[in-house]
């Protein structure tokens, strides 16, 4: 038998529109039967190598072979998409369609029950089994939707699969099979290309490493041949990162009166009120009765998979659909839709970061001054000079951000979370609702991301984080609560809480 | 950049096109060609005339423009454009004898406030009950089509005239010709004024901005707390208000509402709007080009001694260049 290997040789490429270089004479050799991870900072050109790779991207150079195959990637690329399955960070699918049309989309006309059929068995085959076919993309959230695009790489039986950031698709409760699957793909003799920046995910599964830095390959290595440690320093070369438990707590303003403290100290709350407060909130079977307080000065995590209530929680909370029942109160005073949560002084970094979040087709200055723009005019009058100039007040703090005329499709997502954070959290508010804040973000930055938070909870605010990641939850939040089948479960301090506690509760074993 | 250039080439398949087309009519290529350059040019009137048209189609793209640029669509010019003549058309005939500056100001007002009127419905059926504008705007706008022409057959008929019009405006009413026999004038001024101060309130003003930020990404405009809702309805009544605007001016430049005075200006204004999309300061230019195509290709179809409706088929080019553009890059407005 033919053993299976892709080698990429030498690729280039250089965004036409700004003649910006992203990749620059990058190798690649993905074997079957491995687990090869892509890792590296935001914006350092991973996923534009997956889409290299994947013939997505056309680069201005390059060679790929497949076995006795030659692809020259900058003249043709056809066929490639029959040996790849590229599971997407960002689906491209067009929201109107169902997922099984979206699934057969360029491949042979199929008929509409072998359509189902076909997805339908694969999708049980690999235990996607609660995958509809027949549910539109626009209705589904960004975590179901890469595992659909999972399903459709197996459908197709393509023997490399590029995963560009899968982790999101299976959170915490569903890691045992996410990780289940990549070791049987590896001992089906696939080769997975696996695109991510959790660095104990790599070393709990891949084989080999390769590191990205500024569009270039550092260096690859097996995974018996580095450390953690030497992979960090790879990754971020010579920056000061200090390492995980990275902490700045030493004071903290609660309820107005200064208390020394950090995450493990118990919060009397009996005397404060509420700044935020959700009064029996409920939206359909997804949302049943959700009652909780955010106190000023302190951090309340409600954590849980999107589709068992997080996600339902997101919109009503913040008004994008109007609860059933219940009601929402900032400050004690009732607050509807989400023009008047605005006025009412809610700051909100959104899951979707991409359509809610951001305005790709607008410069970056003119997505970080959004919600300043009334202060930032005179009479109704706008200086570009002066909001490209309050645009760079608000980049230092948040890592590398690029020009602020630019417009924000051209940052990678990183920066474009980074340019969220900026306009959400440059603000001095009181009320905050944080959806995944550190989402796509490296290991320093999302250090950086942490401290900035805990400095505004220390200066008084009330921050409600809905996590779909445990470990940021156990990190950062005062108090954690669990949503499950539309039901909040109990909240506790975050002392009270630990991760085997949480998964179990997560996924619905009782608290 | 890319854009730009893809507009060019719009441009230049069109040239092609309808040089093709001319080339057809008996005329030859190259006399066709000549014929089309130089037909602006030839005399004083017909330069004169050129910078009239132009004008009067900048305003209307900036009209459809201003729809454009919040991310509405308003497909209602025709309908619009002959509200404010004939609302304009009322005011001078019941009331003829006012003295000229307030009679300009009066018949320039009612034109501006019926187009706007009309606008304002279908920015509010957008608003309150999501409405497609797309549809609302037509639909109106087929109605008023109607409507306007039993007023010219009834009420407002000249009852002398062998012509479906209203009788002539009061001379108090009519705009001075700056270049006689031409009929250039302060339409043209209008025309100016009113693109750089759209592009000032576009580009320079917390509201432009709110508009931009809608027509981006209008989940994201909500997201961050602007109000796409009255938006939408501003900006729909300020499209179809300019409408108004160049209906009035339509007005004057015939000397009376007769059936057809609209001469398809909503349409036209449409075909302009959508080429010039983010830059309403470039309308002017794309005026111009489409006026000299359009004047030009009429004076070659004459000396050709065929007509045809020319005017639809470079805006069907036009519609069908822009929009396939438009689709390509997800960019519907």
């Amino acid at each position: 038998m033919v053993e299976l290997s892709a080698v990429l040789k030498g690729a280039n490429f250089t965004w036409k529109s700004s003649g910006i270089e992203v990749a620059r004479n990058l190798w690649l050799n993905l074997d079957g039967g491995q687990i090869h991870a892509l890792m590296g900072e935001n914006g350092v050109g991973k996923t534009t190598l997956g889409h290299i790779i994947t013939g997505v991207l056309q680069p201005d150079s390059g060679i790929l072979q497949i076995g006795k195959k030659h692809y020259n990637l900058n003249k043709h690329r056809d066929g490639l998409f029959r040996e790849f399955g590229l599971v997407r960070q960002h689906c491209i699918w067009p929201p109107n369609f169902r997922i099984r049309e979206a699934a057969f989309l360029g491949s042979k006309p199929h008929g509409l029950r072998a359509q189902n059929k076909k997805f339908s068995q694969t999708a049980e085959r690999w235990g996607f089994g609660d995958i509809n076919p027949e549910e539109r993309v626009g209705r589904m959230d960004a975590a179901s939707l890469q595992r659909a695009q999972m399903v459709v790489a197996l459908m197709m039986e393509a023997k490399f699969i590029v995963l560009d950031e899968p982790s999101s698709a299976w959170e915490e409760g569903h890691e045992a099979e996410f990780f289940g699957l990549l070791e049987l793909l590896r001992a089906e003799g696939r080769a997975i290309l696996l695109i991510t920046h959790r660095i104990d995910d790599v070393f709990r599964i891949a084989d080999v490493i390769t590191v990205l830095r500024e569009g270039r390959i550092v260096g690859t290595w097996n995974i018996e041949e580095i450390s953690k440690k030497g992979l960090i320093s790879a990754m971020f070369e010579g920056d000061k990162f200090t390492g995980p438990g990275l902490s700045i707590d030493t004071k903290r303003v609660i309820g107005g009166k200064t208390q020394p403290g950090n995450n493990q100290t118990r919060i009397s709350r009996e005397s404060i009120k509420p700044v935020l407060e959700a009064r029996n909130l409920g939206h359909s079977r997804q949302l049943k009765a959700i009652s909780f307080k955010v106190f000023p000065g302190e951090i309340l995590a409600i954590t849980g998979l999107r589709r068992e209530g997080l996600s339902c929680l997101e919109d009503v909370l913040t008004g994008n659909i109007e609860s059933a029942s219940g009601e929402l109160l900032i400050d004690s005073e009732p607050c509807r839709g989400s023009l008047e949560l605005r006025r009412r002084g809610l700051r909100y970094v959104p899951s979707d970061k991409l359509e809610r979040g951001s305005s790709l087709d607008s410069t970056l200055a003119e997505n970080i001054m959004a919600l300043e723009s009334a202060k930032l005019s005179k009479c109704g009058w706008l200086n570009p000079a002066l909001l490209n100039k309050h645009a760079e007040t608000r980049k230092p703090g948040w890592g590398a951000l690029g020009k602020v005329n630019r417009k924000l499709g051209e940052f990678s997502g990183g920066n474009i979370q980074r340019a969220i954070l900026a306009r959400e959290i440059g603000t001095g508010a009181k009320v905050y609702v944080l959806v995944d804040p550190v989402w796509g973000l490296d290991d320093l930055s999302r250090k950086k991301v942490y401290t900035q938070i805990k400095k505004i909870r220390d200066r008084g605010a009330a921050i409600l984080l809905l996590a779909t990641n445990l470990d940021e939850a156990l990190e950062i939040a005062n108090r954690i609560g669990v949503i499950h089948d539309g039901q909040l479960l109990e909240i506790r301090d975050a002392v009270d809480w630990n991760k085997n506690e949480l998964q179990r509760t997560i996924a619905g074993l009782g608290v | 950049m890319i854009g730009t250039l893809r507009t060019i080439s719009a441009i230049v398949a069109v040239l092609i096109i309808v040089m093709l087309a001319l080339s057809g009519t008996g005329g030859g290529f190259v006399s066709g060609f000549t014929d089309m350059l130089l037909g602006p040019f030839i005399s004083a009137l017909a330069f004169g005339n050129f910078l009239e048209t132009a004008a009067k189609l900048t305003l209307a793209g900036l009209a459809a423009s201003m729809a454009f640029s919040a991310g509405c669509f308003n497909l209602g010019g025709e309908g619009q454009v002959l509200a404010g003549g004939l609302a304009a058309t009322a005011v001078a005939i019941y009331l003829p004898e006012l003295p000229r500056g307030l009679a300009l100001t009066l018949i320039v007002a009612v034109g501006f406030c019926a187009g706007g009127i009309i606008g304002t419905m279908s920015g509010i059926l957008r608003a309150k009950w999501r409405v497609d504008e797309l549809i609302s705007t037509f639909l109106i706008s087929a109605v008023i089509a109607n409507l306007g022409y039993a007023l010219l057959v009834g009420p407002l008929r000249d009852l002398d005239s062998y012509l479906i019009a209203a009788p002539p405006l009061p001379s108090a009413y009519q705009l001075l010709p700056w270049w006689p026999p031409s009929r250039l004038s302060a339409v043209l001024v209008w025309a100016v004024l009113l693109t750089m101060a759209t592009h000032i309130f576009l580009q320079f003003t917390i509201w432009g901005y709110r508009w931009r930020l809608r027509k981006a990404n209008i989940e994201f405009a909500s997201y961050v707390g602007i109000n796409t809702a009255s938006i939408a309805i501003v900006s729909l009544a300020a499209s179809g208000a300019l409408y108004g605007l160049v209906g009035a001016a339509a007005l004057m430049d015939s000397g009376r509402a007769v059936q057809g005075f609209t001469n398809n200006l909503g349409w036209d204004g449409l075909a302009i709007g959508l080429v010039a999309g983010n830059r309403p300061r470039w309308i002017p230019i794309f005026a111009i080009v489409y006026t000299w195509i359009i004047l030009g290709a009429q004076t070659a179809t004459v000396k050709s001694g065929f007509s045809f409706a020319l005017s639809g088929l470079v805006q069907a080019i036009i519609f069908f260049l822009v929009t396939a553009r438009r689709l390509e890059g997800k960019n519907i407005a």
